[in-house]
């Protein structure tokens, strides 16, 4: 059996959500433990699946809504939606496969399916701490999450711009000398995951 | 030539971390990056040559030990291959490896389970894993208390680790060679 302490921090270990201390002090733990090892390496698995797998439909608690009265069991309204959607149906299975968006590494463990998304910068070396980090609009996205991430992870942020300024406190942490990796997700409304870029790498000279 | 420590079996050393060694070096490394492999395996080469030569002296645990090398390897390797590439981008290579073909042979496995969940537990694995909401954000949108998700993920992992394994063995398993523990 994992330890229940580090049993807690696995999700957030490799969706990377521990801050630096957090991952090194898992990352030592699952090297003396293999039970927390075998039980993070399963989950590993499963998320790789799952990213695999592609989005799946979710009932959200608003589609469980009460439905509008015009919409009763049997009304033709109905039967209507149901002959629209047989006939999509139909016609998706005349769709080549080529036309389905790509699958792309996201730099982590997995893959997702989607379009790329294009980091701007900053990348290669540069002089001094950068103060933002830029991106390529994704069309239909209306909002963005960013991971900054050293040897282990830095910050994680939302926006709803194709750019996000890097806290004081943020940049502060960052030396010279060192590597740094980021990458952003698309969201499309919703929630949905619209796009990933790859893993953008900087070093900020001495 | 310094003699190996009495207390440290290298062969268990090698059949018991190679699999940790190289998970965590895929992580820093990304999955597409075929170096993983070389990479892992210089550091078990490390780790041998450090402990023949008497550098572990055992004041840590023989897994910080390792730890630290893999830590110092991956941070090199990193450095290394950006001078690289801003010179010459780097073109990827075709990864062959009996590790990587049986990971990519679970991952299908898996995949196919996934596919056979009960929509309720598919529901919270997408929201969560898939676009790696919080677990609040995952219960509020399907209108569930945090911890009914837990019990749902772990509840979906159970099942999805029983179904591969069933049919590909355990999923982390892997070490061609024979890990007891």
């Amino acid at each position: 059996m994992p330890h229940p302490e580090y049993e807690a921090m696995i999700d957030a270990y490799l969706l990377g959500r521990l801050s630096e201390e957090e991952t090194e002090r898992f990352e030592r733990h699952y090297f003396e433990c293999p039970e927390c090892f075998r039980e993070t390496a399963d989950r590993a698995a499963m998320i790789e699946a799952v990213k695999a797998a592609g989005p799946a439909p979710v009932r959200t608690r608003e589609a469980n809504m009460p439905l509008p009265s015009g919409f009763r069991p049997f009304s033709l309204a109905w039967v209507t939606i149901g002959a629209v959607l047989v006939l999509l149906a139909v016609s998706l299975l005349f769709i080549p496969r080529a036309s389905r968006p790509p699958d792309f590494p996201d730099g982590g463990i997995r893959s997702v399916r989607g379009e790329t998304l294009t980091l701007t910068g900053p990348v290669g070396t540069i002089k001094e701490t950068p103060k933002e980090l830029v991106w390529v609009p994704v069309e239909g996205a209306t909002e963005y999450t960013v991971v900054l991430e050293g040897i282990k992870p830095v910050w994680t942020a939302a926006t709803r711009e194709t750019s996000i300024k890097i806290p004081p406190e943020i940049a502060a942490r960052m030396s010279p000398g060192k590597i740094y990796t980021w990458r952003v997700k698309a969201y499309a409304a919703g929630g949905a995951l619209a796009a990933a870029s790859a893993r953008k790498s900087f070093l900020i000279a001495r | 030539m310094s003699r190996p420590k009495p207390d440290v079996d290298l062969d268990d050393v090698v059949a018991r971390f190679r699999p940790v060694v190289g998970f965590k070096v895929r992580r820093a490394l990304g999955p597409q990056n075929p170096d993983w492999e070389d990479l892992t395996n210089e550091v078990l080469a490390q780790t041998i040559e450090k402990v023949k030569s008497g550098e572990f002296r055992g004041d840590s645990k023989i897994g910080t030990f390792i730890y630290t090398i893999t830590v110092r390897r991956i941070v090199d390797y990193i450095r290394d291959k950006t001078k690289i590439a801003r010179r010459f981008p780097a073109e990827s290579e075709a990864p062959a490896a009996e590790d990587r073909i049986e990971t990519e042979e679970r991952v299908r496995h898996l995949t196919a389970a996934v596919a056979t969940l009960a929509p309720k537990y598919r529901e919270v694995l997408d929201l969560y894993y898939y676009q790696e909401l919080s677990r609040e954000e995952t219960a509020r949108r399907l209108g569930l208390s945090p911890a009914r998700v837990s019990e749902r993920v772990h509840y979906a992992q159970k099942l999805l680790l029983k179904a591969v394994q069933r049919t590909a063995g355990p999923l982390s398993a892997p070490p061609s060679d024979s890990r007891k523990d």
